[in-house]
C-alpha cells in the first residue's frame, strides 16, 4: 500500500509534534535539574508503519513508514543501584545515628583538653584531677592529722567530686531524654513518609488505571523511599497487581530487609507498604497489669478472651468444707476439682481433659473494675487510657500496625481455596435445601481470620435425550417463533400486544371494560416472568393499562399443539432413566393420565435431564494483616541505633535479655552503658569510703578494745571450764579461730565477731549500758560513719548510692567524721591524737588499689541475673579512663564506619546519578537534535506542499 | 562503557569533596590553635587513656611533692632542737654552757661549795631540754610521735610507789611512818611521802607515761611508743601493700618520739665505787661499792636528778647529803655520758633522715619534669608539623574552589548558538 496523496503531510506534521514534545521533554529535564529526586525523562518514539498486507500484490508498491508516533515518557533508572543505594543509606543512618549519639555522650564525659589553661599544658581533666585532689587533701591530712581543717579539705575535695558525678549522670541523663525525644521524632518521620508513600501509591495506581505514567509522583516517592531507607534498611518489589478485566498496574511492596541475623526470625520482613496499604510504627507502651483480665499462651496480657491461653474450668466449690465455707449449687461438691457444663446451665464433674476450657485469668488484674480500659501506665506510675501519654517500653520495642488503606480499612490477603467434595446427607441438604446453596463465613475471634465457604452443586455431564425429538414438529410446540418455528420458551415465541381499546379515545366516550390510560392492557406474569393465560386461553390482564410493551406481551400460540405429541420434549427425566416411555393410545387425543405421565417422563430442562449431581464446598481464608512486635534486632538503620544508645547497657544486660532478647547485648554499649559504669564507679568509690571509714578500736595487734576500759584493755574472756585459757577478739581471727567455749559463751547467739562487737553491752542486771551521753555502749569500742549518703539530708546507703545521688552525708557535713585510725597505742583506748593508720592504710590506698567492678555491684529495679565477673580491675580513676576509652573506641569506630558508608554511598549516588540525573551537555545535544529535527520537519511540508502545488496547479495544465 | 557524568552527578561529588576539604581545614586549624594532638579521647584512644595516666602521676608527684616540703621542713626543725640538745649535754669538758661542763665542775671537790649553784643551773638545763623537745612545727609537736597535738614532754609530781588510795590507818589519831607512806600520794625529792603537789620532786613523762619508770605496764607502753607507733606518709617512695599492712620501706614515718631522741627510758643498774678518803677527823674511810638498780636512762631524767642532788649538797661546803647521795651522783654521771652518746648517734640519723628527704625532694621534682616531658611529648604536636599539615589542608581547599568556579559552570549549553 502506497502512501495518500496528502499522507506525506500527516508525515510531516507528525515529525513537527515530536520534534516538539522532543523539546518539552529537553525542557523539563533542563528545568529540574536541581530538583531533588528528579530522573530525567525521555520522548519515547516510533516509526509509523501501516501493518498488513495490501489487498492485492503488486510488484510495485513500496511500503514505506508513515512519519513517526511518540508513544510515551520513560524515566531511566537502574533499579539495581537502587537496591545499592538504599542499603547503604540504612547504614549511613545507623552510623550517623550512633556517631550523633556518642558525640553527645563525649560532650559529657570526654575530658581532654579540659580543666586547665590550653597555654599551661594543665588539662588534668574535670573528674581525673577532683581524684587527685582527694588525694592530695588526703595526703595533706596524712601530715596534718588530728586538725579538722584538713578533714574540711578532704571533705570539700570530695563534695566536689560527689558535684562532678552528679553533674555527669544529669548530663548523661539529659542526652537520654533527648535520644527519647529524637527517637520519638524520627518514629513519627517514618510514619509520616509510610503514609505519604502509601497514598502515592494509590495516586499512581490510579493513575496506571488510566493510562498516565505519573513519573512525577514515581520521583516523590523515589524520594520518600530513599529517605526511609535511612531510617530502616527495606526491600523494595514492584510486581503487577490485577485489577480485574484483565488489566494489571503496577504494585509497589516495602519489607524490613531480614537485618535479623537469627534466621529463625522472620518478623524481620515484615511488610511495611503493601500498595495501597501501608502500616505505622509504633513505640510499645507501659501496660497497666491490673487492666488486662486474661494471659496469652506467650505471657504477654489480652482483654479478648478468645486470644487467652486456655486452662480446664476449676470447681469454685473444690476443697470447700460444708458447713463452713459458702457452697454454690450450681457447681458440683467439693470433691469434684474439674467441672464442665451440662445443657441445663448447671455444672457437672469431670476429668482434667473433659472439662470446659476457660480463659486464664491475669493475676494482677483489678477486679474491682476500677483499672479496666487504662490500659497503659504513665511515667509516674499511675494509669492512663492514652496511649500518647504513656511512658515507653523500657526497651522501646517497635510494633508495626496491621496493614490499612487510606480509609482505615484493613489488608485482607485471601487464601488458595480448597474444594471439599460433600459426601454426609445432613450437610448437602442443610447447605443446598435449608440454606439454598448460600455461602457462610465466619470469623475467628482470636486471629480475625475470616472464613469463607461456598457451596458447589455440580451437574453431571450424563444426559438422556428424548429419542422421538422432532425439532421440525408442528404440533409438539405450545407456542410459535416469529420465524414460525416452534417452541416451548414463552420467551422464544413471538411476542403479540394487547391495544387498550381505550387509548386515544376521549374520556367520555372510552370503555369502562378497560383502563382509562396506557397504549396497551398490561398481562399478568407468573414467577418466572413468563405470561399468564386464562383457562379458556385467553391471555390474563391486570386490569390496568401500561405503556410498556415489556408488561404487555403474550406469547403467539400454537394453533396446531397436541400435548401428546411427545416429539416437542429433548430430553428424558434423569429419574425416569431405565423406565419405558408412557403409552398413548391415541396421541392426538390423550388422556389426562397419560398426558401426566408424558409429563413426569420427559423434560426440555437440561438440568432435570442429568445423572446425579456432585456437591462441592469450598474453603477459603481472608487473613487480616495484623500487628507484628519487631524482635529486638529486626531493624538496622537510624532508628535502630536510636533504639541501641536508649538501650544497650554492654556487660551491664541481664543474662535474661542476653538469653530472649539479643545474644550480643552484651556487647553493644549505649547511653545505659555509660551511666551504670559511671554509677559503679561512684558506688564503689563511695562504699569503700564508707567501709573503711567505720569500724572498731584494736591494740596494735590487732585485738579490740574494751569501750568501758581506760588503759587499753581488751576483749578477754576467760574459758569458765579452764580459768588458766583465756581468749581475746582480734581482726586477725577468722569466725573459725575463735574457740568453741567463747561461741557458746559470750559471743552466744552470734555468726560473726562483728555481730557480737556491734550490740549493745549489757551490765550485771541485764540492762544495756549507757555513756555518759545516754548513748548504749557496744560491745566494741566503735568509731566513724558513712563519709557518703544517697541523699545529703541523711547518712543512709540504702537505696543504693549512684552517680546521680552520690552526696556527703549528713554526719560528715556537720563536722570532721575521718577517722584518722583505729588503733590504740599499747596501754591507750584511744588512737594517738594524730596517728593517721587508717589514712595511710585505707583512704592513700585508693590512688593505688585495684578495684574488681562488678557488672551486678548496684542493683537495678527490674534487672536481674547480671552478670558477676568483673567487667574491669583497675584503680577508680582508671575506671574513669577505661568508661572514656571504650567511648572513645566505639567512637572512632562509628566514625571511621561512617566515613566508609558515607562515601560509598556518594559514590554509588553518583552512580545512580550518571544513569537517571539530567546532564546540560546531553540535554544541549538534545536540545539542537530536536531543534535541528524540528527545522528539518517544517522543511519536509514545505518541500511537500511545493511539489503537490506543482502536481495540482501545474500539472498538465497549457498555457 | 564509559561511565556518563553528569552534571547533578558532578555537583554532588564536588559537595562531597568540598565538603571533606573543608573538615580537614577545619581540623588542621583547630590543630594549630590549640597546639594538642589530639581533642578527644575518639581521635586516639590510646594517647589519650597514656596521657590522663600520666597527667595523674604528675599530679601525684605534685602532690608528694608538697608533702615532702612540709615533711623537710618539720625535720629541719627538729633537727634545730636536737641541736640545741646536744649543745646541752656536750661531753666536751671544755663546752662552756652545757650542763656536762656544769656536772664536771660539780665532780671536782674544789669546786665542791658552789655544788648548789651548779645544781639550779643543771636542771635549768634539764629543763631546757625539755622546752626544746617540746618545740612545734606549725600547729604540731615536732617529737609527739603519732600524738602531735598533745604535748610530748611533762614533769608530772614524783608518784610514792607505796600510796594506796583506799587505805585505811588503824589509828587516825596516831599515825605512823608506814601510815604515812601509804596514805601520801606523792613523794619529795628527799623521798619523803607528801600529799602536796608543789613540794613533790618530779618525774619526767613522755606522752603521760614516767619515763624512768620500772613499771612493767608503763615499759610496755613506753616500748610501743619508741618502737612500735609509726606515722607514715606517702612521699613517693613506691606506696606497696601486702597482706592489708602498708609496706614499711614504700612509705616515710615521720613519727619522731621525743623519748626515743633523750637516750632512751626505764631504769638500769649502776655499780659505783667511792675512792678510801681520810675525813676532817682523820678517820680513815676504805673504798665503797655501791650499786643502784633505778639509774634513769633518759638524759633529761639524769640531768634533773643530778640537779637535785646537787642542790641537796651542803649549802656551807659543799659536801653531798650523804655518801650514797655521792655514789648516786657518780652513777648518774657515767650514766649521762652513755646517754648523751646514745642522742647523739640519734641525732645523727636525724641528719641523715632530714638529707634522704631533701635528695627525694629534689628526685620528686626531676619525675616531675620528666612526666611533664612525656606529658608534652604525647599531647602536643610539633607546630612545624602542625602548619605543615595546615598549609597543605588550606592549599588542597584553595585548589577545591577554584575547581567549582572554573570548571562546573561551563557546558555545551554556554557554546550553542542557534542565531
Amino acid at each position: 500500500m502506497g502512501i495518500g496523496t496528502f499522507g506525506s503531510f500527516t508525515q510531516a506534521r507528525l515529525a513537527i509534534y515530536a520534534s516538539q514534545t522532543g523539546l518539552t521533554v529537553t525542557g523539563n529535564n533542563i528545568s529540574n535539574v536541581n530538583t531533588k529526586g528528579y530522573t530525567r525523562q525521555r520522548l519515547d518514539q516510533k516509526s509509523l508503519y501501516n501493518a498488513g498486507a495490501d489487498r492485492y500484490y503488486s510488484t510495485t508498491g513500496v511500503k514505506v513508514g508513515q512519519g513517526v508516533l511518540c508513544y510515551g515518557l520513560s524515566q531511566l533508572r537502574d533499579p539495581y543501584l537502587d537496591i545499592q543505594y538504599r542499603s547503604k543509606s540504612a547504614e549511613v543512618g545507623a552510623m550517623d545515628a550512633l556517631l550523633e549519639g556518642l558525640d553527645r555522650i563525649k560532650g559529657v564525659l570526654d575530658e581532654v583538653g579540659k580543666g586547665g589553661e590550653i597555654t599551661e599544658g594543665k588539662e588534668f581533666g574535670i573528674l581525673t584531677a577532683q581524684f587527685q585532689e582527694v588525694y592530695k587533701a588526703l595526703n595533706k591530712l596524712t601530715d596534718q592529722t588530728g586538725h579538722n581543717e584538713y578533714d574540711v579539705q578532704v571533705k570539700s575535695a570530695c563534695t566536689s567530686l560527689a558535684e562532678f558525678l552528679r553533674k555527669y549522670s544529669r548530663g548523661l541523663e539529659e542526652q537520654y531524654n533527648l535520644t527519647v525525644g529524637k527517637f520519638e521524632e524520627n518514629v513519627d518521620k517514618v510514619n509520616t513518609i509510610l503514609t505519604s508513600i502509601r497514598n502515592l501509591n494509590e495516586n499512581i495506581r490510579q493513575a496506571d488505571i488510566f493510562g498516565d505514567d505519573a513519573l512525577e509522583m514515581r520521583d516523590q516517592r523515589n524520594v520518600l523511599i530513599d529517605e526511609l531507607s535511612e531510617y530502616i534498611k527495606i526491600d523494595v518489589s514492584y510486581s503487577m497487581e490485577e485489577i480485574g478485566v484483565g488489566a494489571e498496574v503496577e504494585k509497589l511492596t516495602i519489607k524490613l530487609d531480614n537485618a535479623n541475623p537469627d534466621p529463625a526470625v522472620h518478623t524481620d520482613e515484615t511488610v511495611l507498604i503493601d500498595g495501597i496499604y501501608g502500616s505505622q510504627l509504633s513505640i510499645d507502651a507501659v501496660l497497666n497489669k491490673a487492666a488486662y483480665k486474661y494471659m496469652k499462651p506467650d505471657g504477654t496480657l489480652t482483654n479478648n478472651p478468645a486470644q487467652a491461653e486456655t486452662s480446664p474450668m476449676k470447681n469454685p466449690n473444690f476443697g470447700k468444707t460444708p458447713g463452713v465455707d459458702t457452697i454454690d449449687g450450681k457447681y458440683p461438691g467439693p470433691n469434684a476439682e474439674y467441672v464442665k457444663k451440662n445443657t441445663d446451665g448447671t455444672y457437672v464433674a469431670a476429668t482434667e481433659a473433659d472439662a470446659d476450657r476457660v480463659p486464664k485469668e491475669n493475676p494482677d488484674y483489678d477486679k474491682s473494675g476500677k483499672n479496666d480500659g487504662l490500659l497503659y501506665m504513665k511515667a509516674d506510675g499511675t494509669p492512663t487510657a492514652a496511649y500518647e501519654e504513656a511512658a515507653h517500653d523500657p526497651n522501646f520495642s517497635i510494633t508495626v500496625s496491621e496493614l490499612k488503606d487510606r480509609n482505615g480499612r484493613v489488608l485482607y490477603t485471601i487464601g488458595q481455596p480448597k474444594k471439599i467434595e460433600m459426601t454426609d446427607e445432613a450437610e448437602i441438604k442443610e447447605a443446598f435445601e435449608t440454606n439454598g446453596g448460600m455461602g457462610t463465613s465466619e470469623v475467628d475471634p482470636a486471629t480475625g481470620i475470616v472464613t469463607i465457604t461456598t457451596y458447589i452443586k455440580e451437574l453431571s455431564d450424563d444426559i438422556k435425550r428424548n429419542s422421538l425429538w422432532n425439532k421440525g414438529s408442528t404440533t409438539a410446540y405450545q407456542y410459535l417463533t416469529s420465524g414460525g418455528s416452534g417452541t416451548n420458551d414463552p420467551q422464544q415465541a413471538d411476542k403479540i400486544y394487547l391495544p387498550n381499546p381505550n387509548f386515544g379515545k376521549a374520556t367520555d366516550k372510552q370503555d369502562t371494560k378497560y383502563p382509562a390510560t396506557g397504549r396497551y392492557l398490561e398481562i399478568e406474569k407468573d414467577a418466572d416472568g413468563n405470561p399468564v393465560f386464562n383457562a379458556d386461553g385467553t391471555p390474563k390482564t391486570t386490569g390496568k393499562g401500561t405503556d410498556e410493551p415489556a408488561d404487555a406481551w403474550y406469547p403467539q400460540k400454537n394453533g396446531n399443539y397436541n400435548p401428546g405429541d411427545v416429539g416437542g420434549y429433548r430430553y428424558v427425566l434423569y429419574d425416569k432413566w431405565g423406565t419405558e416411555p408412557p403409552e398413548v393410545k391415541d396421541p392426538k387425543n390423550p388422556t389426562a393420565d397419560e398426558l401426566k405421565a408424558i409429563a413426569e417422563y420427559y423434560t426440555n430442562d437440561i438440568d432435570k435431564a442429568r445423572g446425579e449431581p456432585t456437591y462441592y464446598k469450598q474453603v477459603y481464608e481472608k487473613i487480616p494483616s495484623t500487628q507484628v512486635k519487631l524482635d529486638d534486632n529486626d531493624l538496622y538503620g537510624r532508628l535502630q541505633s536510636q533504639r541501641e544508645l536508649l538501650t544497650e547497657a554492654g556487660e551491664f544486660t541481664s543474662q535474661d535479655t542476653v538469653n530472649n532478647i539479643d545474644e550480643n547485648a552484651a556487647t553493644k554499649r549505649g547511653i545505659p552503658y555509660y551511666q551504670k559504669s559511671l554509677d559503679l564507679l561512684a558506688h564503689t568509690f563511695a562504699t569503700e569510703m564508707n567501709r573503711i571509714n567505720q569500724g572498731y578500736l584494736v591494740t596494735p595487734n590487732g585485738q579490740y578494745i574494751d569501750p568501758t576500759g581506760t588503759e587499753g584493755e581488751t576483749l578477754t574472756f576467760t574459758n569458765p571450764a579452764d580459768p588458766k585459757e583465756t581468749y581475746t577478739l582480734n581482726n586477725k581471727d577468722s569466725w573459725a579461730d575463735v574457740p568453741q567455749w567463747v561461741k557458746d559463751g559470750p559471743l552466744k547467739g552470734c555468726k560473726s565477731v562483728e555481730e557480737y562487737l556491734a550490740k549493745p553491752r549489757t551490765g550485771a542486771d541485764g540492762k544495756p549500758l549507757v555513756d555518759e551521753n545516754g548513748k548504749p555502749i557496744l560491745n566494741g569500742a566503735f568509731r566513724g560513719g558513712n563519709l557518703f549518703s544517697n541523699n545529703g539530708d541523711t547518712n543512709s546507703d540504702d537505696p543504693p548510692i549512684t552517680a546521680g545521688n552520690i552526696s556527703i552525708s549528713f554526719a560528715w557535713s556537720s563536722g570532721p567524721m575521718i577517722v584518722n585510725s583505729f588503733v590504740c597505742p599499747t596501754g591507750f583506748s584511744e588512737p594517738a591524737s594524730s596517728d593517721s593508720d587508717n589514712i595511710i592504710k585505707n583512704f592513700t590506698s585508693f590512688s593505688y588499689r585495684s578495684f574488681e567492678f562488678r557488672p551486678d555491684t548496684v542493683p537495678y529495679e527490674g534487672v536481674e541475673n547480671v552478670r558477676h565477673d568483673a567487667m574491669f580491675t583497675g584503680k577508680l580513676e582508671d575506671m574513669w579512663l577505661n568508661m572514656n576509652t571504650v567511648l572513645g573506641h566505639d567512637q572512632m569506630i562509628a566514625s571511621k564506619s561512617l566515613d566508609n558508608a558515607y562515601d560509598s554511598q556518594v559514590s554509588i549516588d553518583t552512580s545512580r546519578d550518571s544513569v537517571s540525573a539530567v546532564d546540560f551537555n546531553d540535554e544541549a545535544m538534545n536540545l539542537m537534535m530536536y531543534a535541528k529535527a524540528y527545522n528539518a520537519a517544517c522543511r519536509l511540508m514545505t518541500t511537500i506542499d511545493s511539489v503537490l502545488d506543482k502536481l495540482i496547479n501545474n500539472t498538465g495544465m497549457t498555457t | 562503557m564509559i561511565p556518563r557524568m553528569t552534571t547533578t552527578g558532578s555537583l554532588r561529588g564536588y559537595r562531597y569533596n568540598l565538603q571533606r576539604s573543608t573538615f580537614t581545614l577545619n581540623k588542621s586549624i583547630t590543630t594549630v590553635m590549640t597546639g594538642r594532638a589530639f581533642n578527644s579521647f575518639a581521635e586516639d584512644p590510646t594517647a589519650a587513656a597514656e596521657s590522663f595516666h600520666l597527667r595523674r602521676a604528675y599530679l601525684r608527684t605534685s602532690s608528694q611533692y608538697d608533702l615532702n616540703e612540709s615533711t623537710v621542713r618539720r625535720f629541719e626543725v627538729a633537727y634545730s632542737s636536737m641541736e640545741s640538745v646536744e649543745k646541752v649535754i656536750d661531753t666536751d669538758p671544755e663546752s662552756k654552757g652545757a650542763a656536762y661542763y656544769a656536772i664536771i665542775r660539780a665532780l671536782n671537790d674544789p669546786d665542791a661549795s658552789g655544788r648548789n649553784a651548779l645544781g639550779q643551773e643543771i636542771t635549768a638545763h634539764a629543763n631546757d631540754m625539755v622546752q626544746f623537745m617540746n618545740g612545734r612545727y606549725g600547729d604540731n609537736f615536732i617529737f609527739s610521735g603519732a600524738d602531735a597535738l598533745n604535748v610530748p614532754l611533762t614533769w608530772a609530781p614524783k608518784a610514792n610507789p607505796d600510796y594506796d588510795a583506799d587505805y585505811v590507818p588503824a589509828d587516825p589519831d596516831k599515825l605512823t611512818e608506814d601510815d604515812l607512806k601509804k596514805m601520801n600520794q606523792y613523794l619529795t625529792s628527799d623521798g619523803e611521802p607528801t600529799d602536796d603537789e608543789f613540794k613533790a620532786g618530779r618525774t619526767l613523762c613522755y606522752r603521760g607515761v614516767p619515763v624512768d619508770s620500772d613499771d612493767p605496764s608503763d615499759l610496755e607502753k613506753l616500748d610501743y611508743l619508741s618502737r612500735g607507733e609509726k606515722k607514715y606518709v606517702d612521699i613517693g617512695l613506691g606506696y606497696d601493700m601486702n597482706g592489708g599492712k602498708v609496706e614499711s620501706s614504700s612509705v616515710y614515718n615521720i613519727a619522731l618520739q621525743a623519748v626515743d631522741f633523750l637516750g632512751g627510758y626505764g631504769q638500769e643498774t649502776r655499780t659505783v665505787t667511792l675512792p678510801a678518803y681520810t675525813d676532817e677527823d682523820g678517820t680513815r674511810h676504805p673504798e665503797q661499792s655501791y650499786t643502784f638498780d633505778d639509774i634513769p636512762k633518759n638524759i633529761v631524767s639524769i640531768t634533773d636528778e643530778i640537779g637535785t642532788i646537787l642542790q641537796r649538797c651542803s649549802p656551807e661546803n659543799g659536801a653531798f647529803a650523804s655518801t650514797e647521795d655521792e655514789a648516786r651522783f657518780n652513777a648518774l654521771v657515767d650514766a649521762f655520758e652513755e646517754s648523751s652518746f646514745r642522742v647523739k648517734d640519734r641525732f645523727t640519723e636525724l641528719t641523715t633522715q632530714a638529707q634522704f628527704l631533701k635528695n627525694n625532694q629534689k628526685q620528686l621534682e626531676n619525675n616531675a619534669y620528666t612526666i611533664n616531658e612525656q606529658i608534652q611529648g604525647i599531647d602536643y604536636v610539633d607546630p612545624a608539623a602542625a602548619i605543615s599539615d595546615f598549609i597543605f589542608a588550606k592549599y588542597c581547599y584553595d585548589t577545591a574552589l577554584k575547581v567549582g568556579n572554573s570548571v562546573l559552570s561551563e557546558s555545551l549549553m554556554d557554546y550553542m548558538n542557534f542565531a
